[in-house]
């Protein structure tokens, strides 16, 4: 028995409450419990059905304060947690940029540098500069515990890193690898056990925090499914996320917990470089860029959330603050965006594609792309393309295209 | 006497309140809510709109944790101390009884002669 009173009271408040979905979906079954009951007891004193359902109502207060209330108390914890990482990451970020800048003599313009992740291995000073060189020769040159199958060869130059793999960036490397999967009713232990020995990676859940949302590593899961040649990480997230649940890869593991129970980790929010001077070269600009990143799913940015990551540019690189599954998207859509390119070549006089990229049409975007004059090609090239792919991108649906970009 | 405690007076043991009624075991928001009002005759009268963004705020201090069920025939959120919510209490609760014996020091006299007087 929902009164309509009840539910409006609820939905107005939802509509005050800067949570997630599900965050809001949790404090309106509470409150709507307790209006419930308040009532039943008020009817039961000899009130008026409507007067108790009034007083039931006042009884929690204007709706604004009280999503107020609610909504700090979660920023209050998104805070602590970002000043935490701010004080710990400031040295490790700045070093991420210098040792950018340092290798920055190393790349032909053309090429992408990959990431460079923020972690404090990564300087390692003995990689010769020949050694880098001769890992921009070719593929074959980058450390790969794993043979690469045929599937992923690729031309795709842009996307080799520059510097030694990392052990957390071999582990990200397993996770692009194709995985026939067959889970019939399996336990999520079970799941988890098999990509680990697939991937040959270790998988550590924290069955406590899972525990402590009523996850189960011996209930069976209640879905199977049966898909081909996703690619690990894939499986991995379409495991989790129904689940409410994530991963994130540490130094050579992989690591499971809730989404709640991960936000309060140290390691959550990880500072990325993207070199994206190739594609600022290719007309694209920052304010395009940053768009484009900020389009990624469950992302929280501080500027517009008041709590999450960040976005800055230093002189053609990108440095972004984000979690590990933000950051995997914003690397498959400059993927993206490089694949378009070399399909079908834009450049400074193909000015559709921008107006595919920014259906807000900036004017000081359209100025840098008069079309002096039109080539042939260029009625041919509506931008269906890249912002199709980046549309699958964004619903987390892997596409071919992702899987071949490495 | 019936007349609720001033809020500015229970503002700063507002926390040990609800943390001592969750001593004896799980407990749901409207439970809470009850027992606080039963068992001071009316005298302390948290409202909804308090007691929710309190209890929450607990949680987020993981002295409390929560989980839905459904035994008691209706979808309910039921909290309870974690151990460092158990640690919090007997240690709050240790510091308010210092607290309430030294006022006591001070104010029995005034008691004790206002009658009198009077």
């Amino acid at each position: 028995m929902s009164e309509k009173e009840f539910d409006l009271y609820l939905s107005l408040l939802g509509r005050f409450l800067k949570l997630s979905p599900n965050q809001r979906a949790e404090i309106a079954d509470e409150l709507r419990d307790h209006l419930e009951e308040r009532l039943e007891e008020l009817t039961d004193e000899g009130l008026s059905r409507d007067d108790a359902i009034r007083r039931a109502i006042d009884e929690f207060g204007d709706a604004s304060e009280l999503a107020t209330h609610f909504t700090q108390i979660a920023r209050r914890r998104r805070r602590r947690l970002i000043m935490r990482l701010t004080a710990g990451t400031a040295l490790t970020a700045s070093a991420a940029v210098l040792l950018a800048i340092f290798l920055r003599p190393e790349m032909p313009p053309q090429r992408a540098a990959g990431q460079l992740v923020a972690q404090e291995e990564l300087g390692d000073p003995e990689i010769p500069a020949a050694e880098i060189g001769a890992a921009a020769e070719g593929p074959a040159n980058v450390p790969d515990p794993l043979p690469t199958p045929d599937a992923f060869g690729s031309s795709e130059a842009a996307a080799q890193p520059t510097t030694e793999l990392t052990t957390s960036e071999s582990v990200e490397e397993k996770l692009k690898q194709p995985l026939d999967v067959q889970f019939d009713a399996s336990t999520l232990s079970d799941a988890l056990a098999f990509i680990s020995h697939k991937l040959e990676v270790d998988i550590f859940p924290d069955w406590r925090a899972l525990g402590d949302e009523q996850i189960d590593k011996d209930v069976p899961m209640t879905f199977g499914f049966q898909y081909t040649k996703l690619s690990a990480g894939t499986v991995l997230d379409l495991i989790l996320e129904p689940l409410q649940c994530s991963y994130i890869v540490r130094e050579g593991f992989i690591y499971v917990s809730t989404d709640i129970a991960m936000e309060e980790q140290e390691d959550y929010l990880e500072f990325r470089v993207y070199n994206v001077r190739d594609l600022l070269e290719k007309g694209l600009d920052a304010d395009d860029l940053t768009k484009l990143v900020q389009f990624a799913r469950n992302a929280a940015w501080s500027d517009d959330d008041g709590f999450g990551g960040m976005v800055e540019w230093y002189d053609g690189l990108l440095a972004i603050r984000q979690s590990q599954d933000v950051h995997r998207q914003i690397d498959d859509i400059f993927q993206k965006l490089r694949a378009a390119d070399v399909e079908r070549p834009w450049g400074p006089d193909k000015p559709q594609v921008t107006d595919g990229f920014q259906p807000g049409t900036a004017p000081a975007a359209t100025e840098r792309f008069q079309p002096r004059s039109a080539p042939p090609t260029t009625g041919g090239f509506q931008p269906r393309n890249a912002p199709a792919t980046y549309e699958e991108s964004s619903a987390g649906t892997p596409t071919s295209k992702s899987r071949d970009s490495f | 006497m019936t007349d609720p405690f001033s809020s500015q007076l229970m503002r700063g043991s507002l926390d040990l309140l609800v943390l001592s009624v969750f001593a004896d075991g799980a407990k749901y928001g409207y439970l809470i809510q009850q027992q606080l009002r039963d068992g001071t005759a009316d005298r302390v009268k948290l409202q909804a709109g308090t007691l929710y963004p309190l209890l929450h705020r607990l949680q987020d201090e993981k002295l409390i944790k929560s989980r839905w069920d459904s035994s008691t025939g209706r979808r309910r959120k039921w909290y309870e101390l974690t151990a460092a919510g158990h640690k919090r209490l007997k240690q709050q609760a240790r510091q308010w009884d210092a607290y309430a014996q030294c006022m006591r020091g001070f104010v029995q006299p005034i008691l004790d002669t206002a009658p009198g007087t009077a």
